[in-house]
């Protein structure tokens, strides 16, 4: 119930102290969200997610995702990921349809180890495409995250849809689809992850 | 003008070739087809040392006996009593690690021996194999909230005086349980060879085989007594544990089951007893 109070009382500020239409170009983004249904089953993370808008010199901005595993509740003691990431807008205002480039590290943080697995802690570069637009009240984004690893290379389409609350805020739903493939061996896997979260501009 | 974008240029091809050096890490999928540890346990040591052990009290739950034996002098005798709980739930199981690795094929073999004084309608695992967090993807045990609460993938349950080999196939949910084959009335008293032929997939290519006293089980699907069904909720891989194992349900008597011959093998020969 604490809970609830604080977020609700975040809620209005951001509400009240905030006039002008804000988006992903020219203000901060918080976001946070939940998945649950992995693959086949059931298993909790939450997302936490800020990015500045766009420099006043060339179109890039920066963002930090860090993703907990395990939890709905963000504090994690098993694992972690961080990543920091570099993109380039191809626009200075938003359109019906643009499109950005990135770069980024994925650091994978795993904080115990069981005999049974072989979880280590490593870090891996990745570049990105995205396509973005709107339609109607709808945004849209479509990521693809092509991450690069010792041993092999994955590939990650996040289609995400959002629609707004209010001026300020928006929810949305993204789906995680990977591909993750190793050079030497015929081991390819697919894995879907699903996330409900909701966008925060100031 | 010029200048500055192939400056640009050079930085830039200077930083990806950075990101992509800096890449130390594998890919996050389980490679197929480890090969298979075999492993073997007659108990004619009288040591436990090479299992994973998930017994309240070794004193009293997993002692080495010289009657009754399969083959040679000694057996393993399990005994579970009603407040024996550890680990979650009532048990006296031996686990043996990484021996149901993804996409690998694999024979587990064993003698158990239910005791005549052995009372208890209820169900009891006698062996199961037990699924994994994907450790490699962040997953571990016990998440906050909880979300996943099933049965194992694959079990040899003792029921009512039935053994019966049983399957789960969703992993978030302990009300889907399979029946693959059911042998009504199991003599006590006696001993009774089993073998199981797995091929652990997180597919339906996967599938279990398995032999009571040198039958077939399992039913005859047209070609061979092979079950196919997904038996892998992920690929990290299952675990194997055998004993006694009754959830969260307490027992009113001591149950005794004693176990004899466990061999784990890439072939038949390997395991048969």
């Amino acid at each position: 119930m604490r809970k609830s109070f604080v977020f609700l009382f975040f809620f209005v500020q951001f509400q009240s102290a905030f006039a002008q239409d804000k988006n992903d170009l020219n203000s901060t983004l918080f976001s946070v969200d939940f998945g649950s249904m992995r693959n086949r089953y059931l298993y909790p993370f939450t997302n936490l997610r800020c990015s500045s808008p766009l420099l006043n010199k060339v179109n890039v901005k920066f963002s930090l995702r860090v993703r907990s595993y395990g939890t709905l509740f963000f504090y994690s003691e098993s694992a972690y990921d961080f990543t920091p990431q570099a993109e380039y807008y191809f626009t200075r205002t938003p359109k019906a349809f643009y499109f950005s480039a990135g770069l980024g590290v994925d650091a994978r943080l795993r904080l115990v180890r069981d005999e049974r697995g072989s979880a280590v802690s490593s870090a891996e570069a990745f570049v990105s495409v995205s396509a973005h637009g709107s339609v109607r009240k709808i945004k849209f984004t479509l990521p693809l995250w092509t991450r690069f690893y010792s041993d092999g290379i994955a590939f990650t389409l996040s289609p995400e849809l959002s629609y707004p609350l209010t001026k300020n805020s928006a929810v949305f739903f993204r789906q995680e689809i990977s591909y993750l493939a190793v050079y030497m061996r015929s081991a390819t896997e697919w894995r879907s992850d699903n996330f409900i979260g909701a966008h925060f501009y100031f | 003008m010029q200048y500055s974008i192939n400056r640009f240029v050079v930085k830039l091809l200077f930083f990806v070739f950075g990101l992509v050096w800096l890449s130390c890490g594998k890919v996050p999928t389980s490679e197929p087809n480890a090969a298979v540890e075999s492993f073997s346990a007659d108990f004619e040591n009288a040591s436990l040392a090479n299992f994973h052990l998930l017994v309240p009290d070794t004193a009293f739950n997993t002692t080495i006996v010289t009657s009754p034996v399969r083959k040679g002098k000694y057996a393993l005798k399990n005994a579970l009593r009603p407040d024996d709980f550890t680990n979650n739930g009532y048990r006296a199981e031996l686990a043996v690690y990484d021996c149901a690795k993804y996409k690998t094929e694999v024979y587990y073999a064993f003698s158990f021996w239910i005791d005549t004084a052995y009372a208890d309608p209820a169900y009891n695992l006698l062996c199961q194999w037990q699924d994994l967090p994907y450790y490699i993807q962040g997953e571990w045990w016990d998440p906050t909230p909880l979300l996943r609460g099933s049965s194992p993938p694959l079990a040899l349950v003792y029921a009512n005086g039935a053994l019966d080999v049983k399957m789960n196939e969703n992993p978030s949910s302990n009300q889907e349980v399979v029946t693959v084959s059911s042998v009504p009335a199991l003599p006590k008293g006696q001993w009774h060879d089993v073998i199981f032929h797995c091929y652990w997939s997180d597919d339906n290519s996967a599938f279990v085989e398995v032999k009571l006293n040198g039958e077939f089980i399992t039913p005859f699907n047209g070609n061979d007594y092979k079950y196919y069904k997904r038996n892998l909720f992920n690929r990290t891989g299952n675990y194997f544990k055998f004993g006694q194992y009754r959830g969260k349900e307490k027992t009113k008597h001591t149950n005794i089951v004693y176990f004899d011959e466990l061999k784990i093998a890439s072939t038949y020969n390997a395991v048969a007893p």
